[in-house]
């Protein structure tokens, strides 16, 4: 048995998973809709699965939660209890703990938890015990013309033996039913013949099938003990009762026909669809592998190409040309199969802006749009925490209290809307509040009040300049610290992050109306076009998506801005570093320098380098692990020829002290 | 250690004999092209390209505190070890010299004497005629938990002799 449970472990952690997000999902339904049925039913359903699934897997702690939750489930269904906030608070909770316990469970860890304290929570909850155990009926209840039609067909088969009637009973947690029977019936067929199963074989083949009892019309040999013997040998069978056919047709009180008159279908037809798997699934490290093995044949297209133009081999011309198209077409492949829809993400919203408005004891209507919108999965992997910080920016600073609300003219019920769509090669996110607005005034004096700004600045700078200082490290606008938001810590690291990322953050707001976030993010990371620079004898790349141009500057051009310095650039001032310095290099004497200009908000600025080497296509890398956590390298990828390079993140790159110097500059 | 005879890859650091089990070396090659990372932790030499793998190279003697050799003479062989996460990562030492036997009775425990931050990374001592050679657990000298105490002690030092050394920071403001 041990064994068979380690095999059926990843179905059933795959199961509770899906099961959990139902009743996650449907709960919040519910707190909105307290009478939709519907949904009740669906989540007694997935309770009712998921008790039954823990239960044969022998998790008697999560089987003893899950049964009382279907308690309350059922008590909801029947009317006798309401789905109160508070109920409901308690169910996630509840809900909380499993899908911690399931994590658990996939890492591995197989102690079992104390969930007794919330089973007691619910139990004070629940006003009157469902009255259990209504003895279902066995047989198949069969009317006179089907019971007509079935003599029919058993006389019909002449003396092949004589016919029972079946009746197996299942274990009700039983895990996979129509595997189970579909045993059966193939252990019964070794010994005689099958007239009938109901319901059909059909369906059970299909794992159409989940009722624990079903009926089979066997013809054989031998007698009601083989059979017995043979279906007790399957496992999960709780009872089977066996019948002579004639028997039960005497007991209905049917008479026998006459053969001869009624034309009858020898065998019952067996249809079996045989149409192929739609999707399979494929484990994530196999799809990065694939990934990394698509990234290796391009580095030795371009390899190839290079050998055939340094050597002028014509003659191998065509045959690259080919191999350019395939390898291009195999990365677009690979990269739209490792397209995953933001949804994934996105469900997981709903429960937590629910949670967080009931903490700040504000109404919010949560609005998803553009779920099925698809991203490449490491993009994905990484927006979860910088939207979770939006969202809650949204709640906690954006929507105003109800009471405030209405005062105003507003709609007690607050609007956070989140939106994903796709524009050309990029994807954009926004979260948007219809709340109190990002009041440039305000933040102003904050500015002024913590020195982040002066007095002459404060003068010149727009409303838009003003909003965006809220991504400046250690800003916070929020009257006092809550638990939730208002750390300070906020804008900054979602704006690290999507930059990281090689996306862009935008704000628009207006006093009053609300806030509008837009993230615009790339749609893949792992291959992308780069500039290939040189530092020191060493060739570093920059991903073409943080260049505005190249260009070249005069020793003479350099000022000096405080402890910057910057040139002027087409009228504008673009504050200039030496990667050689920000790399730990000492500096290159020369008049006249290459450098790149660095698109970055609030203002661009220059890098200068050692020399451009020029542009191609790179494959991203990840560094190793004990490399990782280095701030301004990106990854790393490998030349045509052999050449291993460090791709930076310029943005990251010149670190906390050189952002703050821009930032001083800026006015 | 059950059997009595146990294969190790002999090499040296620094006149030092070193010995690891032949089952942790994946393979041993010469020093390729290293390309170096900025603000990686000191021991680490950068990164090379291993038949399209990138993999972090680690220079032994820094890692272990022994001074490094200069320039001209600097060690072209590496041993390619899996760390913990079956990650290939490369060594560099002085020279390899050969597989050998080392039996059992020929083994004797580390000397209690020998508890610094690393000696869990030390399995034993073998004797080879007159030689000792101490046998190492390559995996654990490359692994993370000792590497960063290993850093976090140089750390120390170096700040505390931070004011003779009048590198750049890279932190610094560049004009």
């Amino acid at each position: 048995m041990s064994e068979e449970i380690e095999q059926y472990m990843e179905i059933f952690i795959q199961e509770a998973k899906e099961q959990l997000e139902i009743i996650t999902q449907s709960l919040l339904e519910l707190e909105k809709n307290p009478k939709n049925q519907e949904v009740i039913n669906e989540i007694f359903r997935a309770a009712h699965t998921l008790k039954g699934s823990s239960g044969m897997m022998g998790f008697t702690d999560i089987q003893e939660l899950t049964h009382k939750m279907e308690d309350v489930f059922d008590s909801i269904r029947k009317g006798l209890m309401k789905p109160s906030p508070d109920l409901i608070d308690i169910l996630f909770e509840c809900v909380d703990a499993l899908e911690k316990r399931i994590n658990h469970l996939e890492m591995g860890e197989r102690k079992e938890e104390d969930f007794s304290y919330l089973v007691e929570k619910i139990e004070s909850c629940i006003t009157e015990k469902r009255d259990t155990n209504e003895e279902e009926e066995i047989s198949p209840s069969l009317s006179m013309e089907e019971l007509k039609a079935l003599e029919a067909e058993v006389n019909s088969l002449g003396n092949a033996g004589e016919c029972f009637f079946v009746t197996v009973r299942l274990n009700e947690d039983c895990l996979f039913k129509s595997a189970r029977a579909y045993m059966i019936i193939t252990a019964l067929e070794k010994i005689g013949k099958i007239v009938r199963c109901f319901p059909e074989i059909k369906k059970i083949e299909d794992g159409k099938f989940n009722e624990a009892t079903f009926n089979i019309l066997v013809m054989t040999n031998y007698g009601k003990e083989k059979i017995e013997e043979v279906v007790k040998k399957v496992s999960e069978v709780s009872d089977v009762k066996i019948k002579r056919f004639k028997e039960e047709l005497q007991e209905k009180g049917a008479k026998p026909i006459d053969i001869q008159n009624k034309e009858v279908h020898l065998e019952p037809k067996i249809e079996v669809d045989f149409s192929a798997v739609q999707t399979i699934r494929v484990r994530r490290e196999e799809l990065d592998k694939l990934m990394n093995l698509v990234g290796e044949l391009i580095i030795n297209k371009i390899q190839l190409l290079r050998l055939s133009s340094d050597y002028k081999l014509d003659s191998l011309k065509t045959t690259l040309d080919s191999i350019d198209r395939l390898t291009s077409e195999l990365h677009n492949l690979v990269m739209r199969i490792r397209m995953v829809p933001v949804g994934h993400i996105f469900n997981r919203f709903p429960r937590l802006v629910r949670d967080i408005a009931r903490k700040l004891g504000k109404k919010v209507n949560f609005i998803i749009e553009g779920k099925e919108i698809e991203v490449d999965r490491t993009v994905l992997d990484e927006i979860g925490e910088p939207l979770l910080h939006l969202l809650r920016n949204a709640i906690d600073h954006g929507i105003e209290p109800p009471e405030k609300r209405e005062k105003i003219g507003k709609p007690p019920e607050g609007t956070v809307k989140l939106t994903a769509e796709r524009k050309k090669d990029h994807i954009l996110i926004t979260v948007e509040d219809d709340g109190a607005g990002l009041d440039p005034e305000k933040i102003k004096r904050k500015a002024l009040e913590k020195g982040i700004i002066s007095e002459a600045e404060s003068k010149v700078m727009t409303a838009q300049q003003l909003i965006d200082l809220i991504f400046l490290p250690g800003f916070s606008t929020s009257e006092k610290v809550t638990e939730t938001s208002g750390r300070g810590v906020g804008m900054d690291i979602v704006k690290t992050k999507i930059e990281s990322l090689g996306g862009t953050v935008q704000i628009e707001s207006a006093v009053g109306k609300g806030t509008k976030v837009t993230l615009t993010l790339p749609l893949t990371l792992a291959i992308v076009k780069a500039i290939l620079i040189k530092v020191a004898d060493q060739t570093y790349a920059i991903p073409l998506n943080h260049i505005d141009e190249v260009i070249r500057i005069k020793k003479s051009e350099l000022k000096k801005i405080g402890d910057v310095s910057a040139i002027n650039l087409r009228g504008n001032i673009l504050p200039v570093f030496h990667l050689r310095k920000i790399l730990g290099y000492m500096d290159l004497e020369t008049e006249e320098y290459n450098a790149v200009v660095i698109n970055r908000d609030p203002i661009n600025f220059g890098l200068i380098v050692d020399s451009i080497v020029g542009m191609q296509e790179i494959v991203i890398k990840t560094l190793d692990e004990s490399l990782k956590k280095i701030e301004g390298i990106a990854g790393v990828t490998i030349l045509g020829d052999g050449q291993v390079v460090l791709i930076l993140d310029p943005a990251n790159l010149i670190g906390r002290k050189r952002k703050d110097a821009i930032l001083r500059i800026l006015s | 250690m059950m059997s009595n005879e146990k294969q190790i890859v002999l090499f040296s650091l620094d006149g030092v004999l070193y010995g690891t089990d032949v089952h942790q070396v994946r393979e041993i090659r010469e020093v390729q092209d290293i390309t170096p990372v900025p603000y990686a932790p000191f021991y680490i030499e950068g990164v090379t390209n291993l038949r399209g793998e990138v993999i972090p190279v680690i220079d032994l003697r820094k890692r272990f505190g022994i001074k490094e050799k200069s320039r001209g003479e600097k060690s072209k062989i590496m041993i390619i070890v899996q760390n913990e996460d079956k990650k290939a990562v490369g060594i560099i030492v002085d020279s390899v010299m050969e597989v050998m036997s080392v039996s059992q009775s020929d083994t004797e425990r580390t000397p209690d004497i020998l508890t610094t931050v690393d000696s869990d990374c030390v399995l034993g001592i073998a004797k080879r005629g007159e030689d000792l050679i101490i046998l190492l657990d390559l995996q654990k000298v490359i692994s993370k938990k000792n590497a960063e105490a290993t850093e976090a002690i140089e750390e120390l030092a170096t700040s505390s002799a931070e004011s003779s050394t009048p590198e750049t920071s890279p932190a610094e403001i560049s004009g």
